[in-house]
């Protein structure tokens, strides 16, 4: 009798191994091996796509910094590009380096590339040559992009030297900057 | 009446070597599903961090290349602001050149300057010092010079000076 029970119990171990033998081979095969191949490829792929991200960043932040300095460098350019051009708060600027100033309205005359360019005429009395050199020389700090044209005349007269001048003035045209910059 | 000198044993349907043997099995199959699940829920969260590495990618190219495009408008501002800023300098530094030219002897009345002539109205003793001592310096600037005189009452001459630089040349 014990030795009938006996090897029943071995039935059922025997049993047991092999549906647990099935189970493992099973499983391995059909689920845990292509959820390791997943795994490891998505790990790979991870990695990889981990490592551009950095380069590109790193890239990222390189081009922003080197375009803050810019920008910061040439904030007067960038700004004095994108003023308009104001008759009566140049009068007030540049009156100290005349005995008298007067100059038109802006005119659009051309397109330079990325830029509107407008025209301003300007009737002045000045003292001394030095005084015109002195506001040719200030020009480049004004707030607008002014660029001092021909025709220059002088003419001496009683209190001066009559200055006529024609100045051109600069202003970034109101199109798409990526626009602009392809152009 | 007793038959036996020993107690029956209970009988059990499973043994406790098959019972303990059954326990390690679970643990077994329950190690492999944990291990499976690990490497579905890692597998999933690697596939949207790679989703979420491709899309910041794709984001960041996008920037940069408005950066880049930002870089280039401010270089082209420069670069023209530049060239502004040294035109104005050249006028400057020409006509104090040219108001340098003039000697004490020679007074200049009048001025027309155009990009490529200059005309000057002036006073001046006699033709010889006009000549000397602002019509050489002048030619050595202009390609061409013409003047006209005029005597004045007092003896003095009154002289016209037209000089014109070649289109396609800069100064000499």
């Amino acid at each position: 009798m014990s030795h009938l029970l006996r090897s029943r119990q071995m039935v059922y171990m025997l049993s047991a191994s092999l549906i647990l033998l099935l189970f493992v081979l099973l499983f391995s095969f059909l689920l845990l091996i292509p959820a390791g191949k997943d795994y490891r490829k998505n790990k790979i792929e991870y990695r990889k796509t981990s490592l551009e991200l950095n380069e590109v960043q790193n890239f990222y932040e390189t081009r922003l910094s080197t375009y803050k300095e810019l920008q910061s460098q040439n904030i007067h350019i960038i700004n004095a590009f994108d003023n308009t051009f104001d008759s009566k708060r140049f009068l007030a600027q540049s009156k100290s380096f005349f005995s008298s100033l007067s100059v038109s309205d802006a005119t659009k005359t051309a397109v330079d590339g990325f830029l509107d360019v407008y025209e301003v005429n300007s009737t002045s009395l000045i003292s001394s040559p030095t005084n015109f050199y002195e506001f040719v020389e200030s020009l480049n700090r004004a707030e607008s992009i002014v660029e001092l044209n021909f025709p220059i005349s002088m003419k001496i007269v009683d209190g001066g030297i009559q200055t006529d001048f024609c100045m051109k003035v600069y202003r970034i045209r109101e199109l798409n900057k990526s626009k602009i910059v392809s152009e | 009446m007793q038959f036996s000198f020993i107690h029956p044993r209970k009988k059990e349907i499973l043994s406790a070597e098959f019972r303990l043997m059954l326990f390690f099995f679970g643990v077994t199959m329950t190690m492999l599903i944990l291990a499976y699940l690990f490497l579905v829920f890692k597998s999933y969260a690697y596939e949207s961090d790679f989703k979420d590495s491709k899309q910041e990618i794709s984001e960041l190219n996008l920037q940069t290349k408005e950066i880049n495009s930002d870089i280039d408008f401010v270089t082209m501002q420069k670069i023209k602001a530049d060239e502004i800023f040294t035109t104005n300098t050249l006028m400057r530094d020409s006509m104090q050149n040219l108001f340098d030219l003039v000697p004490d002897k020679i007074t200049v009345a009048s001025v027309k300057m155009e990009k490529k002539s200059l005309v000057l109205y002036g006073i001046s003793p006699n033709k010889e010092v006009y000549e000397y001592l602002l019509l050489a310096p002048l030619r050595s600037i202009f390609h061409h010079s013409y003047t006209t005189f005029y005597t004045m009452d007092n003896g003095w001459i009154h002289f016209v000076s037209t000089n014109y630089l070649d289109v396609e040349d800069g100064p000499k």
